[in-house]
């Protein structure tokens, strides 16, 4: 049996343990084989920029594990244009680079998973 | 079609504008616990806009002195009525 | 139908947390099933046995383990989540002993598959978060 989970991110990467969390829920997704998306909305796409170095706050860095996902069958990270703007950011600036969703696809990208896990 | 819970208040725009950005004709939003400020008079034009059915949570809605007026509400076992009417659920917070 | 519950809020960070009591309760009531309960993040703190509010203020744990006695409920609590925060069982506070375990009966611990296993096989999830 096999089920199409999304998993909405929207927060940034060390302000709380929502990245990491996110991240934990997607590769135990993959580990059991279920097609797992990643959608990184508003604050989360700051979890992409390049150049973080958090030893000095004692946090492990999201990042690092954001570009190993495509190890675990998830291949893609996606987030939308609407959530770039807010912090004026483009998309090939980011690392590792998301699939990037315009409003119309956005709208639709819900539906096309059965089920929706937000944090 | 989706059921949107939204919980956050109308403070929190970047919440609800993220919600409203995936509603799509045939949605239902729901409003609980500070969501239900939504309701208050100023910010109705906003939620009259939206192309989903809007619902309040009773028990929340009482519980923070917010008025119903022209809106339509539904109890805990009609929150979980909206659950199963609609093929999935997306909580935003 | 099936339900599974995703719980994020621990009792006084959210609303959420006693939200997501009130849904499991009209979903027993309307007939319907619920395959599982999965506390993640703060919401592992609904399951501390060490929880003493006044008398005139909600106990959710409490509340928790009643709703699950009563209708065999499974309340799972993400292992990695809890161990994190204080939420351990017996045989978790040995392993990393401490004096004793603190996770209240009912609960269990476990990992994040248990989340997974139940978002497929449930006809509906349902997550209660708040305080990101």
């Amino acid at each position: 049996m096999s089920k199409s989970i999304l998993i909405i991110c929207r927060s940034a990467p060390y302000s709380s343990s929502s990245a990491r969390d996110a991240l934990d829920m997607a590769l135990a997704g993959a580990v059991f084989e279920q097609p797992v998306s990643l959608l990184l909305l508003d604050d989360a796409v700051l979890q992409l920029l390049p150049g973080q170095r958090s030893s000095a706050i004692q946090a492990k860095n999201p990042n690092a594990m954001l570009g190993a996902l495509p190890m675990y069958d998830i291949e893609h990270i996606y987030t939308s244009l609407g959530s770039l703007a807010l912090h004026g950011l483009q998309a090939d600036s980011l690392e590792p680079a998301p699939t990037v969703l315009d409003a119309e696809e956005l709208r639709h990208f819900i539906a096309r998973h059965e089920v929706v896990l937000t944090l | 079609m989706t059921l949107h819970i939204l919980g956050a208040s109308p403070s929190d725009r970047t919440t609800f504008e993220s919600c409203r950005d995936t509603l799509m004709d045939g949605d239902t939003l729901l409003l609980i616990e500070d969501g239900v400020y939504w309701a208050l008079p100023q910010h109705r034009p906003e939620l009259a806009r939206l192309p989903a059915r809007v619902k309040l949570l009773k028990a929340d809605r009482e519980a923070r002195g917010v008025e119903l007026e022209a809106l339509a509400e539904v109890d805990d076992s009609g929150f979980v009525e909206l659950c199963l009417e609609n093929e999935r659920s997306v909580s935003w917070f | 139908m099936r339900f599974t519950l995703v719980v994020h809020s621990a009792p006084y960070q959210s609303a959420s947390a006693g939200t997501a009591l009130r849904f499991a309760r009209a979903v027993l009531d309307a007939g319907h099933q619920i395959h599982r309960v999965f506390f993640y993040r703060e919401g592992v703190h609904n399951a501390s046995a060490l929880a003493s509010p006044p008398r005139d203020e909600q106990n959710l744990p409490q509340e928790w383990r009643a709703l699950a006695k009563e209708h065999d409920l499974d309340l799972v609590v993400c292992i990695a989540a809890a161990v994190r925060r204080g939420i351990l069982d017996k045989e978790e506070a040995r392993r990393y002993e401490k004096k004793a375990g603190n996770l209240a009966k009912r609960f269990e611990l476990s990992g994040l598959g248990q989340l997974i296993e139940a978002s497929v096989v449930s006809d509906r999830v349902v997550t209660f978060g708040g305080g990101r």
